[in-house]
């Protein structure tokens, strides 16, 4: 149930954070004025991002409710491996040595916070 | 020059404290409301818990606080540096989670090897992930 949870957290980051970017790269590359980057700031993926962050942070307090901090707080770099996955086989994106490897740390790291 | 850079240091360091405090205010808000439901709480009087359930709601508040303004030093921090070199220094924010809710006593997690272990591989592996290599410039560029 916690990690479920978790997970659920770390994909509405990822989708907030992904959202954010598109709305950045639309709205606020081009905008000129002050009063053009706050319109910038009111199009719809830059809103959503904020439902999905705000959920995120919600679900992430039931996460806490449940678990020791130290424990969980350490799960969210698996956002790292959902990014480079999703870059890899939705982007097809080459991925250096060095992320792979990261990313195999990152699991083993988690494999044992998981243990305790 | 040398002044851009320090405050750049500066946003950085507060980024991660920012964050980690972020972390602990919100575990020991949940502490709290967990007291409350369990009737662990002294419930003597309406009055008492009335006041707990404030307890609650600050800590929360901070929590959030903390968060937000975290978010906003990380924006700015990024202005300056890039961010495969800054971001591999947020992984401080474990050990400092780890440290914090292992010594405030209100929160009393447990220093554990295999926990030690797992949160030192995690900032390794994150060091690697943003780690630039020459292979990838191309692509980043």
């Amino acid at each position: 149930m916690e990690y479920l949870l978790i997970a659920l957290v770390v994909t509405l980051t990822s989708i907030g954070q992904v959202l954010q970017k598109l709305g950045a790269d639309r709205g606020l590359k081009d905008a000129s004025s002050i009063r053009q980057s706050v319109a910038a700031l009111f199009q719809w993926e830059i809103i959503l991002a904020v439902i999905c962050l705000a959920s995120a942070v919600a679900v992430w307090l039931v996460v806490l409710y449940m678990m020791d901090v130290s424990k969980a707080f350490p799960f969210i770099s698996l956002g790292f491996v959902v990014v480079l996955l999703s870059a890899r086989f939705y982007l097809q994106e080459t991925i250096p040595w060095n992320r792979w490897l990261g990313v195999v740390f990152i699991v083993a790291g988690i494999s044992l916070l998981a243990q305790t | 020059m040398h002044k851009i850079r320090s405050s750049a240091v500066i946003l950085l360091a507060l980024t991660i404290i920012l964050s980690a405090c972020a972390q602990l205010f919100m575990k020991v808000s949940m502490i709290q409301l967990q007291q409350l439901l369990d009737g662990t709480a002294d419930k003597q009087s309406l009055l008492s818990v009335m006041l707990d359930n404030r307890v609650v709601i600050a800590w929360l508040f901070a929590g959030l606080l903390c968060y937000a303004l975290s978010m906003l030093s990380w924006i700015f921090a990024l202005i300056k540096y890039e961010l495969s070199f800054a971001y591999p220094f947020l992984g401080v924010t474990y050990v400092l989670v780890y440290l914090g809710a292992v010594y405030w006593e209100q929160i009393g997690e447990q220093l554990t090897l295999l926990r030690t272990v797992g949160i030192v591989l995690i900032l390794i592996g994150v060091v690697f992930v943003n780690y630039k290599n020459n292979n990838d410039q191309e692509k980043t560029l």
